[in-house]
Formats: C-alpha cells, sequence, structure tokens
C-alpha cells in the first residue's frame, strides 16, 4: 500500500515538473522583442499540447532531440559529459566538506567553538553569489596590484576549466552549515553518561572521540545528507552559472538563452537533475557507511 | 552598561533603521534625478583637460561614480532602497505571519503528528529559485505589466514557497510545548485552545518568532539576489539589445549587482557598492538575530566532559 501511495506522489511530482517546464511558453511576451514595452500573453492550452507531444515524443525518441540553432542534437549524448563535470564539481567538494566538518566539527569542536563559531554563523548567512563574486573581485584585485596569477575565476573554453574558485564556493556554504550542526551534537553527546564511563575506565582521549562520540555524532550527519545535497545543488546553479564551468544547469539555461527555449530539453534537463541529486546522495552515503564500517571493525 | 551580547542587538537595530529610513527617504535626499546621467565630461591633467566618457569614478561630482551609461550609482541605490529593504522585510512578515498563525493553529488542534520521511522525488533537486525563474521568465522581461505588479507576483510566489518551513518550525515547536507541564496542568484545569494560545503558546514563541523573521529575510534577500543573477530583477527586468543587456528597472540592490557583473575587470566600483550596500544590510539582520539569540538561549548547558 505504501509503495503505491508513493508511487502515486511521485507520479504527480513528476506530472507537476511537466507543468512547470511549460510555463515559460504559457505566460510570455508577445510581439517585436525590440520593443520596449511588450504584450503578455496567456495559453493554458498550451500546457496540454507540449505535455501531449513530449510523451509521444518520448516513444517515437524525438523528445531526446534538441536544436543548436541549425544543429539537431541528441540529448542523451550529450548529457553525459555534462553529467560528469556536475558530478565531479558536486562529489570533490562533498568529500571535503565531509572530511573537514569531522575534523572541525567533531574531533576540535573546542577550538572550533571557541574560535570558529562567531564567525561562521555570519559567514553563513553571506549567499553564495556574492562570496562568488568577491572572490572574483578579489583574485582580480590581486592580479591588478601585484602582477600575480593566482587562480582561475572562470572557465574560458572547456578544456580548460577553473577548478579552484568553484570547489571552495561549493564546499563553504556546507561547510558551515555542518561544522555548526556537529558541534552543537558534539556538544550534547559529550555531555552523556557513557562518556563518563568511558573516562572512568581510563579510556585515552583520542580513543573515546574516535569510537564514542564519532560514531555517535554519525547519525546527524547522515540525517542532514538529503538536506546538505540540496544545498549544494542549489549553489550549483549559481557556481555553474557565475564560474562559466560547463554543467547540468548550464545546459538548462545557456542553451535556452541562446536557441530559445525547447520544453523537451527543459524537462530533460530537470529530470537529469534528480538524477544527478540521487547520485551525489548515494556517493555521499556510501561514503558515511565506509568510514562507519572502519570505525566498526578496526 | 552595554555588555557585549547587547552592543550587537543595539549596533544591529540602529543599523537596520538606518536602512528602513534611506528606503523611505531615499528618493528625496538622491543627489540628482533617477534618469540623470552625464555619458562625457573633462577631467583636469597635468597640462590639460582631457575628454572622458562615461562610467565616471568616485569623485566629488559622483561620490560613488557613474555606471556605463552614465547615471549616479548613489542615486539609483537610494532608489532601489525601498524595494530591497522593504519588499524583503514585508515578505518575510507574510511567510512569518502566515506559516506561525497555521503551525500554532494546527499544533493546537491536532492530535499527533506523523512525522513524515523526507522522500526523493523529481523536486528534490530543484532549488526554490528555479520554480520561481520558470514561472517569472516569460513575464519579468520587458514586461507590460507595471512595477508594482511583477513585484506583487514575485512576493507571492516567494511567500507561498516559503511558508511551508516556517509552518513546520512553528507546528513541532507548539507541539513540543504542548507537552510541558505547565501546559498541560492549564489544560486540565479546564482552559481552552485560545487561552492556551494566548498565554502559554505565544509567550514561549516570542523570541523564536524573531529569529525566524530575520532569517526568512535573509533568505527571502538570498533568493532575490540569486534571481538578479539570472537576470529576473526584482519589479522587472529591460532587456535592450544590439548588445544584449539587462537592466533592473527598479534599481533595486540585487537588481544593480546583477547587471554590472561584467564591471569585475574594470571600473569595478560599478558593482562593488550596490555589494557593500547589499552585506552592510545583511550584517544588520545578523547583528539582530545574533543579538537576540544571545539573550535568548543563554540557557545553561550541561558542562562538557571532554
Amino acid at each position: 500500500m505504501y509503495s503505491f501511495k508513493s508511487l502515486i506522489k511521485q507520479l504527480i511530482g513528476f506530472f507537476l515538473l511537466l507543468i512547470l517546464a511549460a510555463i515559460p511558453l504559457v505566460f510570455h511576451n508577445t510581439g517585436d522583442p525590440l520593443q520596449s514595452q511588450q504584450q503578455i500573453t496567456f495559453q493554458p492550452q498550451q500546457i496540454v499540447i507540449l505535455i501531449k507531444a513530449f510523451m509521444a515524443g518520448i516513444f517515437s525518441l524525438d523528445a531526446f532531440y534538441y536544436k543548436t540553432g541549425s544543429n539537431t542534437r541528441f540529448f542523451p549524448a550529450d548529457i553525459v559529459a555534462y553529467f560528469k563535470s556536475s558530478y565531479f564539481y558536486l562529489t570533490s567538494s562533498g568529500l571535503i566538506v565531509i572530511t573537514i566538518s569531522f575534523l572541525f566539527g567533531i574531533w576540535l569542536w573546542k577550538i572550533s567553538v571557541k574560535y570558529l563559531n562567531g564567525a561562521l554563523s555570519f559567514l553563513g548567512m553571506i549567499p553564495d553569489f556574492i562570496f562568488i563574486l568577491l572572490m572574483q573581485l578579489m583574485v582580480n584585485f590581486i592580479y591588478k596590484s601585484t602582477g600575480f596569477k593566482t587562480v582561475k575565476v572562470a572557465s574560458l573554453s572547456m578544456d580548460d576549466p577553473a577548478l579552484f574558485l568553484p570547489i571552495v564556493t561549493l564546499v563553504l556554504i556546507p561547510l558551515i552549515y555542518f561544522i555548526r550542526a556537529l558541534n552543537e551534537h558534539t556538544h550534547e553527546v559529550i555531555s552523556e553518561d557513557y562518556i563518563l564511563t568511558a573516562i572512568g575506565k581510563g579510556l585515552s582521549k583520542p580513543r573515546i572521540y574516535l569510537y564514542h562520540v564519532t560514531t555517535n555524532v554519525l547519525p546527524y550527519l547522515k540525517a542532514d545528507l538529503q538536506k546538505i545535497t540540496g544545498i549544494m545543488i542549489s549553489n550549483l546553479f549559481v557556481v555553474e552559472y557565475l564560474y562559466n564551468t560547463r554543467g547540468i544547469t548550464t545546459m538548462l539555461f545557456q542553451i535556452q538563452v541562446k536557441f530559445g527555449y525547447q520544453y523537451n530539453l527543459v524537462v530533460l534537463c530537470l529530470i537529469s537533475i534528480m538524477l544527478l541529486y540521487i547520485s551525489v546522495l548515494y556517493t555521499f552515503k556510501l561514503l558515511i557507511y565506509i568510514v562507519e564500517r572502519i570505525l566498526r571493525h578496526a | 552598561m552595554l555588555n557585549k551580547m547587547n552592543a550587537k542587538l543595539v549596533l544591529g537595530v540602529l543599523l537596520f533603521g538606518s536602512f528602513i529610513l534611506i528606503s523611505l527617504i531615499g528618493p528625496l535626499i538622491a543627489p540628482y534625478e533617477v534618469d540623470y546621467n552625464k555619458k562625457i565630461g573633462y577631467i583636469q591633467t597635468a597640462d590639460s583637460q582631457q575628454l572622458v566618457s562615461s562610467p565616471f569614478p568616485p569623485s566629488q561630482e559622483f561620490i560613488l561614480g557613474t555606471d556605463k551609461w552614465g547615471y549616479d550609482i548613489l542615486t539609483l541605490m537610494l532608489h532601489g532602497a525601498k524595494y530591497t529593504v522593504l519588499g524583503t522585510l514585508l515578505i518575510a512578515i507574510a511567510r512569518v505571519f502566515l506559516g506561525g498563525i497555521a503551525g500554532i493553529l494546527m499544533g493546537l488542534y491536532k492530535k499527533e503528528r506523523t512525522l513524515r520521511k523526507a522522500t526523493i522525488s523529481v523536486w528534490s533537486g530543484i532549488p526554490t529559485f528555479v520554480i520561481i525563474y520558470f514561472i517569472m521568465v516569460g513575464i519579468n522581461i520587458n514586461s507590460s505589466i507595471p512595477i508594482w505588479g511583477l513585484v506583487l507576483i514575485q512576493s507571492v510566489l516567494m511567500i507561498f514557497l516559503g511558508v511551508s518551513s516556517i509552518y513546520n518550525v512553528i507546528f513541532s515547536k507548539t507541539a513540543e510545548l504542548k507537552k510541558e507541564l505547565y501546559v498541560v496542568a492549564s489544560k486540565t484545569l479546564g482552559a481552552s485552545n485560545s487561552h492556551l494560545m494566548v498565554k502559554h503558546i505565544l509567550p514561549a514563541l516570542k523570541g523564536n518568532v524573531m529569529i525566524i523573521l530575520i532569517n526568512e529575510s535573509i533568505l527571502v534577500l538570498h533568493l532575490i539576489g540569486q534571481l538578479g543573477i539570472f537576470n529576473l530583477f526584482f519589479g522587472g527586468t529591460a532587456q535592450q539589445f544590439f548588445p544584449t543587456i539587462y537592466l533592473s528597472v527598479t534599481h533595486e540592490w540585487s537588481g544593480l549587482i546583477g547587471q554590472a557583473r561584467g564591471f569585475m575587470y574594470h571600473s569595478q566600483w560599478i558593482i562593488l557598492f550596490p555589494l557593500l550596500a547589499y552585506i552592510m544590510f545583511l550584517i544588520s539582520l545578523y547583528l539582530i538575530s545574533s543579538g537576540i539569540s544571545d539573550i535568548q538561549f543563554k540557557k545553561v548547558r550541561k558542562a562538557s566532559l571532554l
């Protein structure tokens, strides 16, 4: 019964997604784009037309082709590279986030509470795009004043992508969130009685941290994984756009800006984003699982 | 005497108050008319006068400089302030009000809450601003809808999409409070739900609600900013062709930031000053929130054992 209910829910979700992707063609400006004021038209029948055509296109495979100007391209062949790039950025920064948050959230929590937390709670509320712009301005300022090329501020071509700044940006916000949350949980765990027992038994501090504190904080980390993946994907939109790195979200935005709105492309991109979410989430879960296994058997 | 945390709150409120003031009287104290622009001018060099064209760097004439088209940045910012400051605040208040009322009422009347586990769906990876983007993209650019209409549409979307998270927080807080002994005692003595709400739930939630309100303002500010990065400016986008540029109709701050993204490598003042204003506004919100939470959560923690 449960699975049937959730299946229905998923279908409704998917259907709503189909509608959302159609909205730019339902409400839109018509008339000469060079005129400053245009008429807004409302064409709800577009939703039905578009979804019908898309469904038919799935079976005839037409839905998997999109246009870049005069070229027609096969979506599944192209998306792989974009997907890999987005996946690479997300998982590598996720790896860094998890490692550092273990370090500062759990093992060095006292130091981070003392010195980091005030700064972190402020940094945590600065939006990602402000970070990006400030970092780009700073790198540029360093270059101008010293002539020293530090890091790339944006990708100029696909073969030579900017790596450092995008990953720093993707790491920053989830890291701040994690360190603060884990600090809080570590504090709670450390005041529990079983820690006192462990101290009473004469276990060493590193041992207690590794086997008692870490294993008991891990569940909180696991519970937050979905949220953190969501935040990271949301940042990915801005990061890929502002650093001009190629990825799924650039595919979603750039091609429509250049070559006009294509319904099937948008839907396929949104579905790819879901696949990205799932694969990143499970990569993180696997990672935590491995850490748990090691701790349990070491 | 000001101790450390009250200083934060006082400073935050003062800063925030001045932003409110600026947003109310901004257009009146602006040095130029909003459509005043200076395309070319002279600068004095060592031996002669030289003809230069906009953008002009910050000077006595233009304190924060002008943008590429010769408009005074300070004037634009003063005119746009009301959309950034008041818009953000009103949206956040509406979110907290609607979500809060619904959360308290449902928390009081509903028996037990079955905690839904977050499931993965097609929507999991799609952030809020993308949803608003798709709805607004067809109508926000060179729109025939007046500014207030576009502001209203976007505000309603932002309220609608943000209300559920507040509802969840307030709901679980109310449900928690309902289990407190003093509430149970009051209930056994025959208190009605409305009495509980006024006497117990609302006073207990007061501090929380203030913090939630500030955090929501920050979130709304993020949202407006993210949309601005994708050229959907709060209150309308003016698109011009050859070359294609996007301009903020309202001169709202994140719009000014968004439209100035190209000036990262030269004439940086065009992007720097709106950016600074935006960050200062965030700082004022941060100071208030952390000031309140310092007072609120000075609860006694259990001492750590390690």
